[in-house]
């Protein structure tokens, strides 16, 4: 193995880069897959009193409207990845 | 309008620029979309012979042109001298400028095909990179430059 270590390789992945070929994961397409928009407070600091979601999920198209306390249960698995919705 | 050769003709909305024609009508998703604003040039192509933003030409304003993306650089299944100068020099990492990149090295050295380091890096501007800090595409631009010319 310690001849691998300092030694110059050429890299593998870069055909494909270079031609175009390889897929990123905007070039994919999934038939059918629906599309994700995170909608963000435009506040810097603020307290969220009340979400109304009503306007948003009655617009053509939309599959689903999730706010954070519709996804509580789902925040500490497998890990928790944000802050938890009181 | 011709791309990499072929005659394409489809009917397209006037606001559909020509980005989205060539990686959603055409499927041609080698060319990348890194930015709104006209910054990243990773959505660079050849339209007539000159490299242009494609994020900010309507599909509409290249009709009758020839347009030439990444996927139609390389020629009998080898690289164009540039594609095969970034391989070597280590120009590029994760690749997601790379297709931009190339395409506007490719006409920066047809307007200057001796260009010195400075050259190269203000002829770039236009082209954004996250991963290589720049230093490794400068040496493959240059040596593609020096290997003369010929594809």
């Amino acid at each position: 193995m310690t001849a691998v270590i300092g030694t110059r390789y050429a890299r593998r992945e870069d055909a494909p880069i270079l031609t175009g070929e390889s897929r990123y994961v905007d070039d994919l397409v999934v038939p059918g897959a629906l599309h994700l928009e995170m909608v963000r407070s435009p506040h810097a600091h603020a307290r969220v009193t009340s979400v109304d979601t009503s306007a948003a999920a009655a617009m053509p198209g939309v599959v689903a409207v999730y706010t954070g306390a519709d996804l509580a249960g789902a925040w500490a698995r497998p890990k928790p990845f944000a802050w938890p919705v009181d | 309008m011709t791309v990499n050769g072929s005659t394409q003709e489809h009917e397209v909305e006037p606001r559909l620029l020509l980005v989205f024609y060539l990686r959603e009508v055409l499927g041609l998703t080698g060319t990348k979309i890194g930015c709104d604003t006209t910054s990243c040039g990773a959505c660079t192509v050849l339209l007539d012979g000159e490299s242009v933003k494609s994020c900010t030409i309507f599909a509409v304003q290249a009709e009758g042109a020839s347009i030439m993306t990444i996927e139609g650089l390389a020629t009998d299944g080898g690289f164009h001298k540039v594609q095969q100068a970034f391989h070597d020099h280590h120009g590029l990492q994760c690749g997601y400028c790379t297709a931009g990149m190339v395409m506007a090295v490719v006409s920066l050295l047809e307007e200057q095909p001796n260009p010195t380091e400075a050259d190269v890096r203000e002829g770039l501007e236009g082209n954004l990179c996250r991963c290589t800090g720049y230093h490794n595409i400068v040496k493959a631009v240059l040596a593609a430059a020096g290997a003369g010319g010929g594809a």
